[in-house]
């Protein structure tokens, strides 16, 4: 019998019991475990957001809210009117285009547009505010044509590239839109200007709000690929709009190109790599699909996939520095073909596409071939156009000391590690340097730091030990090798550790005395 | 302490520990042998769900009785039996390969096939397994791969799989990495001037004990070029202080003939003078000396060298040249003055001219 009947039988009413109190306080407490659960997990989602998507303020707030709702049209809005509030304190004195646009200000921002344009004509900044000032007020030619023009100045530029989609989305042309956001993906710098979110997400809203049979899926994967930058559980719209976009035979090959981008980033390498490979099938040219599924065949450490797919890519658009740099790299770093390479990064110079990452890996060509003068000419180059990277200070110093320019190249070294004193590798460039100029005394200090910064560089302690022994430090010496073979864990050691261990001026004539 | 231990909470809360550790266990020592054993793992990630359940159910305190309460409480008493045996069987598998005695060896092997994958739920989850198969051999094993292996293994993959025979008699897999070799020999086959995967076969053969290979070709890769002093020079010291001089001399020999710098060309005589190939290291050294007068460790090892050759004249006229190069040299006074009175103050000494 259950303890319902039992207990009806027992009332003299023959009315049934009320509801046990158990019973109520067990469905409170069911309603708490799933709230405090799902604001766990509301909690984890707004945590890997992107802080753009999660200012803290009522309007960054609504701005959330009506994003995970899907209104993106309204998210932007609503982001636009919480930069406007956080730049309102700001003087507006500061004649600063960009800030004039954010306040709200577009006649204040045109002129000081126009002026800086004057004054620096090869500035992209102020175009591109031209270009949003042009976009706010719908006249999209005007937009399309100040973004060109940013273009023509700095063709990596990836708020340039975003503003050109947005703008050429806007006029109606989405094919050249896909083009320009496929290529701001490709060669994603990150957004310097804090509108280029916000004229995404107005963009997304815009197409979302078209009748479904006007508007561009491929696009619309794209710029889901864009927000998932921002937030990874974009992914998964940006696939499903590339794959209606595929069903409806629309720029299918960029569409499978996105598909296999966000399983890449999901480390799902056999879905992704099927993508490039469909994205290849329908369009043998893609150089993106073929790019990706390089990174992918060198992720699997499978060499000589990575090079046909690098050097297809380069061949199908040899004109676009994106791709003859990377397969430059590939011939370089993974295969040592360093002539080649050299060949591939002067023809992108030449081509007026000069930057201080590319000069200076074209300065560790040089170096790597042994032509000194052009490397160290190179390296020289690279520091003019970044005078604050102790990385180049240490691969310029590291080279000029394999010329055998010893005091330049220790020089630069400690230059590098004055701006960064953590950089171990400079200081191991350093102590090697020291070392094998016969300063053995300065190499001594430098290589005990790096042992003791870096732990797994002890594996190579004989070098110190060998450096103490040539200062004439043989009791240290003796003593260093006596940690490295503690540190490898004892057992037998070759000759030559032993060699170092007993070396004494001593031995050479002892045994002859005793005779 | 005795109502916390009755706490329903508590001894599940201990059981999520327990089965998560025995789990974690079982994922980092890995048995071979059946495929059944890969899917323990996931046994332990059921106890764990489950014991989440009771913790929950704890919380909740559902209204007692009725078939539900019967069958929780069944559950529960073989969920507590399986974690027993669940971790008592990871204690065999820890104890088995953590006290394992014998050497690891490497197999040829090739990943058949990879499956699953991570999903998040909230901490991301790992159900990713490999089926392996020796080269040569028709036999499939499948293992549970950690979150760090997923994205490294692909179905096709040629590995080396190294295994080890376990305190127990319980094989295990110690780690499984990729063979490089057939990918580099594909590249070089494409591009027979390919440098660098070349260098990478001659380091990966040298850090896997596999010296002997490594110097045959690195040899090979130094006959096609024959301009990389610093491949030279790597590879002799490497090979001299894994105790193959024999075979690392002549990269040495190689690398200070085509750049001979002060370091290099006293670690070549460095090595010549413990082999014993005293004329060799006379020779080395006395270039050395010219090229670099400044320097004392080369009339220091040259009058080490003089002394092992029992000509003592060269030695003191050496060690006489150390002393104005460097004062404070170690040793040298005593040996110096040692040799001096053994000659009596009567022995000619060598032209200092002659030692260079």
């Amino acid at each position: 019998m259950s303890p319902e009947a039992r207990a009806f039988e027992q009332r003299s009413d023959g009315r049934l019991p009320a509801p046990a109190p158990m019973s109520t306080g067990w469905v409170r407490r069911l309603v708490i475990l799933v709230s405090v659960v799902a604001t766990l997990f509301l909690l984890r989602y707004v945590a890997s957001l992107s802080p753009r998507l999660r200012p803290v303020s009522r309007h960054g707030i609504e701005g959330l809210v009506r994003y995970v709702a899907g209104d993106y049209g309204g998210a932007a809005a609503a982001y636009r009117a919480d930069l406007e509030a956080a730049s309102a304190d700001v003087p507006l004195d500061l004649d600063d285009d960009e800030l004039a646009f954010l306040q709200g200000h577009a006649d204040r921002a045109r002129e000081l547009a126009s002026r800086t344009l004057a004054r620096t004509p090869d500035a992209t900044g102020p175009l591109l505010t031209l270009a949003e000032i042009a976009l706010d007020a719908g006249a999209t030619d005007e937009a399309v044509h100040r973004t060109t023009q940013a273009l023509d100045r700095a063709p990596a530029d990836t708020d340039a590239l975003v503003l050109a989609a947005v703008a050429r989305a806007r006029a109606g042309d989405d094919a050249a839109a896909i083009v320009a956001l496929d290529r701001a993906l490709g060669e994603w710098d990150g957004e310097r200007r804090a509108m280029t979110l916000v004229h995404v997400l107005g963009e997304t809203g815009r197409l979302y709000a078209l009748d479904s049979s006007r508007r561009s899926n491929c696009l619309l994967a794209l710029l889901h690929r864009y927000l998932r930058i921002h937030d990874d559980t974009q992914g998964w719209r940006a696939i499903t709009r590339a794959r209606e976009a595929i069903a409806n035979g629309e720029h299918a090959d960029e569409a499978w190109v996105t598909i296999g981008v966000v399983h890449q980033k999901h480390a799902e390498d056999d879905e992704a790599l099927d993508a490039f490979q469909h994205a290849i099938e329908v369009n043998a040219r893609n150089a993106e699909a073929l790019r990706w599924a390089s990174i992918i065949h060198a992720d699997r450490g499978d060499l000589a996939n990575q090079y046909r797919m690098a050097r297809a890519a380069y061949e199908a658009a040899p004109q676009q520095p994106l791709y003859a740099v990377s397969f430059a790299h590939v011939l370089a770093d993974r295969l040592g073909d360093y002539t080649t390479a050299v060949e591939i990064e002067t023809a992108v110079l030449a081509a007026g596409h000069e930057s201080a990452t590319l000069v200076a890996h074209l300065a560790y060509l040089d170096a790597m071939l042994g032509r000194f003068p052009e490397a160290i000419r190179n390296y020289e180059r690279a520091l003019v156009l970044d005078p604050t990277n102790p990385r180049l200070y240490s691969a310029f110093g590291w080279t000029l000391c394999r010329a055998d320019r010893f005091d330049e190249g220790t020089a630069s070294l400690r230059r590098a590690l004055a701006m960064a004193p953590g950089f171990t590798s400079a200081r191991l460039s350093l102590a090697i340097a020291y070392r094998n100029s016969g300063r053995y005394d300065a190499a001594i200090p430098e290589f005990e730091r790096v042992y003791r910064e870096d732990p797994t560089q002890r594996a190579y302690m004989p070098d110190l030990c060998i450096a103490y022994h040539l200062a004439g430090r043989f009791d240290r010496a003796r003593a260093c090798t006596n940690e490295f073979v503690q540190y490898v864990g004892g057992g037998p050691q070759s000759a030559e550790i032993q060699f170092l261990r007993s070396f004494s001026l001593e031995d050479a004539f002892a045994g002859r005395e005793r005779r | 302490m005795r109502r916390a231990i009755r706490n329903p909470v508590l001894q599940h809360g201990l059981a999520i520990v327990l089965a998560a550790w025995a789990m974690s266990m079982l994922v980092r020592y890995r048995l071979l042998g059946s495929s059944v054993l890969a899917y323990l793992p996931w046994i332990g990630s059921i106890l764990v769900v489950l014991n989440v359940l009771f913790v929950v159910n704890a919380f909740l305190r559902p209204p007692a009785g009725g078939i539900l309460h019967d069958v929780v409480t069944r559950v529960d008493r073989i969920g507590r039996l399986a974690i027993v045996a669940f971790v008592w069987w990871a204690v065999v598998v820890v104890l088995n390969c953590a006290l394992d005695p014998g050497p690891p060896r490497g197999i040829a092997a090739e990943i058949v096939r990879v499956g699953g994958r991570t999903v998040s739920a909230g901490v991301p989850l790992t159900y990713s397994w490999a089926d392996l198969r020796e080269a040569g051999g028709t036999d499939v094993v499948r293992v549970v791969l950690g979150p760090e292996e997923q994205r490294h293994f692909w179905s096709g993959e040629a590995i080396i799989l190294v295994d080890a025979r376990g305190r127990f008699g319980l094989r295990w897999l110690v780690r499984m990495e990729r063979d490089p070799e057939p990918y580099v020999r594909d590249v070089l086959r494409l591009t027979p001037g390919a440098a660098q995967p070349w260098k990478e076969l001659v380091h990966y053969m040298m850090e896997h004990a596999r010296e002997r290979e490594a110097a045959e070709e690195g040899r090979r890769y130094l006959e096609a070029h024959p301009d990389d002093v610093e491949f030279a020079y790597w590879a002799g010291e490497n090979l001299n202080i894994r105790g193959f001089e024999a075979e690392g001399l002549p990269f040495l020999a190689h690398a200070v003939a085509r750049h001979p710098t002060r370091y290099h060309s006293y670690r070549l005589a460095w090595v010549l003078t413990r082999r014993g190939d005293l004329a060799d290291a006379v020779e080395t050294l006395t270039a050395a000396s010219g090229q670099y007068p400044e320097a004392w460790e080369f009339p220091f090892l040259l009058a080490y060298v003089r002394g092992k050759s029992g000509d003592d004249a060269a030695a003191i006229a050496a060690l006489e040249r150390v002393e104005r190069l460097k004062r404070d040299a170690p040793e040298v006074a005593p040996v110096l003055a040692r040799l001096r009175a053994r000659a009596g103050g009567t022995a000619r000494v060598a032209d200092p001219r002659s030692v260079r």
